[in-house]
């Protein structure tokens, strides 16, 4: 049975809200700048297309492995982070973007620039809007969880002032590769659920400009708090479709709405010192 | 590379990651396109463009990073990125989605023995060089260069010695934007054309060249902007696969940054 519309941007918001709080995880709480954040998804969801697709396993093998992969390869990203720092980071995962796109682009194992296509095709029944559901509540949960953790803890810690933590014994370089795991496990996730739910990606499904708009829905929520991040991407995935009925004038709203956004409330709807956290006495 | 030091420039001053700057590439490109178009004259339409360019911007600049430089550097890129945005929206609305000619004699290309350059490469050798030149010596052997770099260094030691830090900025911005106006519009001759999505490619590879050069140093970006073309370029030839430069950059990017975290010439301000 197709689901309605409704339950279709239910979904789409579901993964990109997985997804943006997994980028929490990296930017929020642990304070790294991390740009190419859709190449986890990509690597997720062609992890997953290609196992399904050239070895025929079984899905939930499948899945298992792309979050695995996707995992792995976000540690390696957050290698750099111990090399480079702050701005020059930020660039390098811009770089990424670009790589990945090249890798996904020109290697005939991953299609190339057709891409995977899932023999299946799309999943459209309410049994997926259910698991997306529960997927997307384990997210929440995990990502207030991890925020409260002793985990946590040395991740703002090490946010504020590394030197001073890492002279507290808190152990710099293994928490940031921490963080990279774990956010990259949500967006491993978040990439399986994509390529479920369109049945189909190819190299400009993930793009740059993909990945900016995650880090712009974290950060017009309001970064390192699980409602901001919530609220943040749920504004940012639903207005662009209700935008849609004005035509060529969406993406000039969209980005003239991320400029008013960042100038007038840099810390994010949501955030920590937000006008909204005072009137409703959140702290 | 102009548009390159440019973002440099601004980078070694605020520390913002200027990816907005793209957006003055491409507006000169197109403001060339325009005034030709008005006046039928050539020299008046390259010269009076991209100085309408640099007058217009650099106050809108001021104003959209003001109250965001003291907070996390990620709040002024992605603003700058959401600001490019509405820019190329603003050029496909006003301009429409097509590549629209440039305006342009068409020089035969030149020949020296059997190598043939043509005429796009030579413009830009020789617009570039002697900028490049000009922009050195005003940072260093004039009284407002030396304010700039004052400010790059230290920006409230600066403003407590008496330098009007707004002012720096905004000054900062116009020489930017005038970079960025000189690169778009030999981008511009070089293409042959100028839609609106042109300044991505430079938005990207013009950050890139910032940090290989060492963020800040605006020899160091000379010098990268050089490897960079050069290592893409030589490259992408030898590889057994396709490869598109822009991956290929970034893989040099990459490689230089494990072996040289500063950048090649990093440490040294502008």
């Amino acid at each position: 049975m197709p689901v309605s519309y409704i339950a279709t941007i239910f979904v789409s918001y579901a993964i990109f809200a997985i997804a943006c709080l997994g980028l929490d995880t990296i930017v929020g709480y642990a304070g790294e700048p991390m740009l190419g954040f859709t190449v986890i998804m990509a690597v997720g969801s062609y992890t997953f297309g290609s196992l399904i697709q050239s070895f025929s396993l079984p899905t939930p093998i499948a899945a298992l492995v792309a979050v695995l992969v996707s995992a792995i390869i976000g540690t390696v990203i957050g290698l750099s982070s111990l090399l480079v720092s702050e701005d020059f980071l930020a660039i390098v995962t811009i770089g990424v973007n670009f790589l990945a796109r090249a890798v996904f682009q020109y290697t005939p194992f991953f299609g190339g620039a057709y891409g995977v296509i899932l023999a299946g095709g799309p999943q459209s029944n309410y049994a997926f809007v259910v698991f997306v559901l529960v997927a997307l509540l384990t997210a929440f949960y995990g990502h207030w969880r991890l925020g409260e953790s002793w985990c946590g803890l040395a991740w703002k810690s090490m946010r504020e002032d590394s030197l001073a933590s890492s002279s507290l014994t808190v152990h710099v370089s293994y928490f940031k590769l921490l963080s990279f795991f774990l956010g990259s496990i949500f967006g491993g996730v978040s990439g399986v659920l994509y390529i479920m739910f369109t049945g189909a990606i190819d190299p400009t499904t993930f793009t740059f400009v993909q990945s900016i708009a995650l880090l712009a829905m974290v950060i017009v929520g309001g970064s390192a708090t699980t409602l901001g991040v919530g609220l943040g991407s749920a504004v940012l995935v639903i207005l662009p479709l209700t935008l849609a009925i004005l035509g060529g004038y969406s993406l000039l709203i969209y980005g003239a709405l991320i400029v008013i956004f960042m100038k007038y409330q840099p810390a994010g709807i949501l955030g920590r010192g937000s006008y909204a956290r005072r009137v409703l006495k959140l702290g | 590379m102009l548009f390159a030091s440019g973002l440099t420039l601004i980078y070694g001053v605020l520390k913002i990651l200027h990816i907005a700057g793209a957006g003055a590439f491409t507006l000169a490109a197109y403001s060339v396109v325009f005034l030709n178009i008005l006046t039928h004259n050539l020299l008046l339409s390259f010269v009076v463009g991209p100085i309408l360019v640099s007058v217009a911007l650099p106050p809108i600049f001021l104003k959209l990073y003001e109250s965001m430089l003291d907070g996390s550097p990620l709040i002024p890129l992605v603003a700058s990125v959401g600001f490019y945005i509405v820019m190329e929206e603003l050029f496909r609305l006003a301009f429409g989605p097509f590549i629209l000619g440039f305006p342009f004699p068409s020089m035969k290309p030149v020949s020296l023995g059997s190598v043939t350059i043509p005429f796009g490469s030579i413009s830009i050798i020789a617009i570039s060089l002697p900028t490049v030149l000009l922009l050195w010596l005003f940072l260093h052997r004039t009284n407002w260069g030396l304010s700039l770099r004052a400010t790059a260094s230290n920006r409230r030691a600066a403003e407590m010695m008496g330098i009007n830090t707004r002012s720096v900025v905004l000054m900062t911005f116009v020489i930017g934007s005038i970079l960025a106006s000189a690169g778009g519009v030999l981008a511009g001759i070089y293409y042959g054309g100028v839609s609106p999505p042109f300044g991505d490619n430079a938005a990207v590879l013009g950050l890139s060249v910032i940090v290989l050069g060492g963020m800040g140093s605006l020899s160091g970006t000379i010098v990268a902007g050089l490897v960079l073309g050069l290592a893409s370029s030589l490259t992408v030839g030898l590889l057994p696969f396709n490869f598109p430069p822009n991956g290929m950059a970034f893989l040099v990017l990459t490689i230089i940054l494990i072996i040289r975290p500063k950048g090649i010439l990093g440490g040294r301000l502008v």
